[in-house]
């Protein structure tokens, strides 16, 4: 297992819990031993690392004090929303203080007519979907985890989900941000104008995974809601098939708003938690929704089905209602969630390639299932070419983790050579620190050094993420026993 | 001056070869220089490499240049200057239509590149200014978009990665080539818009859509810009997914429209689709506007004539030797900024003309016949006034004399001194377009 840990820091809990105190309040300030198991690790639960201390603070002002303590002091910090990442970017990986900005969850503004919104980073990414849509709009981006995930932390990973198809990641979403820098500073980059003047700050800091500062107050776009849907559930006897099918669909000039795929595991897993009745017989589903105008949207739906036809699909659904549609979504969106009935653990990969390469890179992952000896289950956004290969284990078994690990390599190394990236939107972390070789030559890695020695020269602001062997001189790996 | 050239040129010769080394015996007017200038045309991203390494050790500052539309754009460069020509970088790298999307290097045309994709039914949809002679790499650097930025973005959304050379030689692929990518940092996006001072882009991939079967547009003159504003403001609420939102005057005799007396305030809609998709929508949206008491309606079933029209308005009267000034903010700031710029404008002896990207909130000022500290002051207050509104202004293209007068850019999105930090970093040597973007970036 690639070493992902550092030197934890040198400090003092019950010193550092003193002086934050006066800053967010004694309610807000923990250092038991719960809270801090807590805290301990997100969604990659592989890596753990307790910080010395969480704060929780309820303004701008207040993180930026806390940060500019963390400065005096020389303590690490790292900032975290709901903890729901899939990549290791919100836990203390060198101790310090941790930063939970759940309690800066208001929406500010929503400013229909200039179709923005104006949010803390605490607020939960579904929240603004339900203020927005009595006014007839929607923000776009959907991660599986919408109903936990916070913007803040939207904002650090960058973060898509199953209509980026369409619309876009976070980074299309986000006009400004107000920033707490790691030095303290307080600073706007930009507001809710789409272009700014000068080097765009806002669109580097965006998916920095919490290394370069800290979203205080996010603008956000709002996008109008599409007037009709139509949402179609297309069945196939193999996994070949559907990715063909996918691929063949936007070969043909047609981008629908998703295109996923699920596999039989995941299949099995969702139907066994939401009962939505997906055939017994299949091996493969493909999800397609259309959005837009009611108008050709029947013509754009029977050409799919021919498609989905012509590569042996053996049936097509179309959702009959919204409550229909809902249901289909839900099992889509929960299917990580459900996998816990398959397994005690499961890994979540996350890797990218042309889409044309789908097939091969699924090939790929079945190979690499029987070579290990380690049951995987496929969802995935087709339509970006972005895979999510779930590996189910036991994290308890030390050997079979191990296993699990080298497969996950073995699959995101295959993601390289066919012309794709390692992480299409869960983010580096720690979890990937050993593939940034693998995907970017020392120069392409040095001005990302640049950018992070401009924004954090002392190297405290979430250290030990992104970059492989520390960001920093006097940084490296190490254990901290 | 002569001798800057004459010494130059050897040095540029000896390393690259004498025929990616030329003199440009008339100087470059748009920079404002009229001694001979040396031009290098390198072949290869080596080639760039090399010529960045001459230039950086001899403290020669380099100006990237593609079709050169867009070296009316900036603040004068400071320095001794070569033109660094990207003519000679043309190539398609790769292109995989099943994939939508394309790499190709930063001196090909956008023309070339729609050609090319427009055979597969694809299209980069991007619709910049200049967009027949626009390069790869100047739509990179200025972070080149246009009217279809309501459905597409600009360039910003649409490019997955890039390759740049660093003013030391060092070449750095940025991002890649698929539409989903969060390894490590985005420095895709420090380069799109960085107006080539941190390095000079060689190649840039970008996802493509699929040309729409059809298009249309539906025209609604408004009684004044109040009107016209409103009739947008409706479409944008109805159900309906324009393509574009665009105001201008329709008795422009640019628009061609030769039965329409000026001014014609008017909101221009364009959809894209299927043709049933488009008929649906373009009759929805004559019947919003009519019903809102448009004074005319009109309809047109193919949006090509107005998009190369959109396409070249603004680049036209750069050409002219107008002033643009080009404001930008939200949807509720564009009236407001029209109205600013009219006031200021008044009863001076200056012509003006509007292009508004409607729902960016971009609205394009052209002012001609304005002598520099009349657009110094009208740009001067322009910028306090919309300012207030959240709104920022810029000079898109101006004469020599203008810019040797005034700040382009004005105040920056983000603090100058993290640009300027960056800056010194990725072009410690400060090679690339020195003096040239934000005020203070290089000192």
């Amino acid at each position: 297992m690639h070493d992902f840990r550092i030197a934890r820091a040198d400090l003092s809990a019950t010193q550092l819990a003193a002086d934050l105190i006066p800053i967010v309040g004694d309610d807000y300030v923990l250092t038991d031993h719960g809270s801090l198991m807590t805290y301990e690790c997100d969604g990659a639960t592989l890596y753990r690392a307790s910080p010395h201390v969480v704060v929780l603070p309820n303004s701008t002002e207040e993180v930026a004090a806390v940060v500019k303590y963390a400065n005096r002091v020389g303590a690490p910090f790292t900032a975290r929303g709901a903890g729901t990442g899939l990549s290791g970017g919100a836990m203390a990986l060198a101790g310090g203080i941790l930063i939970g900005l759940n309690r800066m969850n208001r929406i500010l503004e929503l400013d229909i007519k200039n179709e923005r919104a104006v949010v803390e980073p605490g607020v939960v990414n579904l929240w603004i979907t339900e203020a927005a849509t009595p006014h007839g709009y929607h923000y776009a981006p959907d991660p599986s985890s919408q109903k936990a995930c916070t913007i803040g932390g939207n904002v650090a990973e960058n973060s898509g989900g199953p209509h980026t198809l369409k619309y876009g990641v976070t980074v299309n979403h986000v006009t400004g941000v107000e920033w707490v820098l790691p030095n303290g500073d307080i600073v706007d980059l930009g507001g809710a104008a789409d272009d700014g003047v000068g080097y765009d700050v806002r669109g580097l800091v965006i998916g920095s995974e919490g290394t370069l500062g800290i979203a205080t107050k996010i603008t956000v776009k709002l996008t109008r809601t599409p007037p009709a849907y139509k949402t179609m559930l297309a069945v196939f006897g193999s996994m070949e098939d559907a990715s063909t099918t996918a691929s063949e669909i936007i070969g043909a000039g047609m981008i629908p708003s998703s295109l996923e795929v699920m596999d039989r595991l995941i299949i099995d897993a969702v139907e066994e938690a939401f009962h939505f009745g997906f055939p017994e017989d299949a091996q493969a589903v493909v999800i397609i929704e259309l959005d837009g105008v009611p108008a050709g949207m029947e013509e754009q739906a029977s050409r799919i089905v021919d498609l989905c036809n012509a590569n042996n699909a053996s049936d097509v659904q179309v959702a009959a209602s919204e409550e229909e549609r809902a249901l289909l979504w839900k099992s889509r969106k929960q299917a990580f969630g459900a996998l816990g009935r398959l397994a005690k653990s499961y890994l979540t990969q996350d890797g990218v390639v042309p889409r044309t390469r789908l097939p091969e890179i699924l090939r790929t992952v079945a190979e690499v299932s029987a070579k290990y000896d380690i049951r995987i289950a496929n969802v995935f956004h087709a339509g970006d070419g972005n895979i999510h290969p779930i590996l189910l284990f036991d994290e308890s078994d030390a050997e079979q983790t191990a296993r699990v690990l080298e497969a996950s390599g073995e699959i995101l190394t295959k993601c390289v050579e066919l012309g794709g990236t390692i992480t299409g939107e869960h983010g580096i972390g720690v979890e990937k620190l050993a593939f940034m070789d693998l995907l970017f030559s020392p120069a392409d890695l040095r001005i990302m050094r640049d950018v992070r020695s401009v924004f954090d020269p002392a190297g405290l602001c979430n250290p030990g993420k992104i970059f492989p062997g520390g960001s920093e001189v006097g940084q490296e790996a190490g254990s901290d026993g | 001056m002569a001798e800057t050239s004459d010494r130059f040129e050897p040095l540029f010769s000896s390393v690259l070869g004498a025929d990616a080394v030329a003199i440009d015996a008339d100087g470059v007017a748009s920079l404002g220089i009229g001694a001979p200038t040396v031009r290098v045309t390198p072949t290869s991203v080596e080639q760039v490499a090399d010529a960045l390494r001459v230039a950086a050790e001899n403290d020669i500052v380099v100006v990237p240049t593609g079709s050169g539309s867009a070296l009316t754009l900036g603040n004068m460069p400071h320095g001794d200057l070569v033109l660094l020509s990207t003519a000679g970088l043309t190539a398609t790298v790769e292109y995989e239509p099943r994939d939508l999307t394309a790499v190709v290097q930063a001196g090909k045309t956008l023309a070339a590149v729609q050609e090319e994709t427009g055979a597969a039914g694809q299209t980069l949809a991007l619709d910049p200014q200049n967009a027949a002679r626009a390069t790869v790499g100047g739509l990179v650097a200025t972070n080149g978009g246009g009217p279809l930025r309501r459905a597409y973005g600009t360039t910003r959304d649409l490019c997955l990665g890039t390759r740049v050379v660093l003013s030391d030689g060092s070449v750095v692929q940025c991002g890649g080539r698929v539409v989903k990518n969060v390894a490590g940092y985005d420095t895709t996006r420090l380069y799109v818009g960085s107006m080539g001072t941190l390095g000079v882009i060689v190649d840039a991939s970008f996802r493509l859509h699929p040309l729409p079967e059809a298009t249309g547009v539906v025209v609604g003159v408004g009684a004044n810009w109040a009107g016209a504003v409103e009739l947008a403001s409706l479409v944008v609420t109805s159900p309906v997914e324009p393509r574009f939102v665009e105001l201008l005057d329709l008795g422009d005799p640019t628009w061609g429209a030769d039965d329409v007396a000026s001014p014609a305030p008017a909101v221009v809609v364009g959809f894209g689709g299927s043709p049933q998709q488009v008929e649906y929508q373009t009759e929805h949206t004559r019947d919003t506007l009519a019903s809102a008491g448009a004074k005319e309606v009109r309809l047109d079933d193919d949006d090509g004539a107005w998009r190369t029209r959109f396409a070249e308005i603004v680049h036209d009267a750069g050409v002219r030797g107008d002033t643009v000034l080009r404001v930008s903010g939200v949807m509720s700031g564009v009236l407001p900024a029209m109205r600013v710029i009219s006031d200021l404008v008044g009863t001076r002896d200056i012509g003006l003309q509007w292009l508004s990207h409607y729902t960016s909130g971009v609205v394009y000022a052209m002012l001609s016949g304005a002598s520099a500290s009349t657009v110094a002051d009208v740009l001067g207050r322009t910028r306090r006034e919309v300012a207030k509104l959240g709104s920022r202004t810029v000079v898109e293209s101006a004469p020599v004399d203008v810019r040797q007068v005034v700040d382009v850019w004005g105040p920056p999105t983000a603090p100058l001194d993290l640009m300027r930090q960056l800056k010194r970093r990725l072009d410690p040597t400060g090679t690339l377009n020195r003096g040239r973007f934000i005020r203070g970036l290089d000192s």
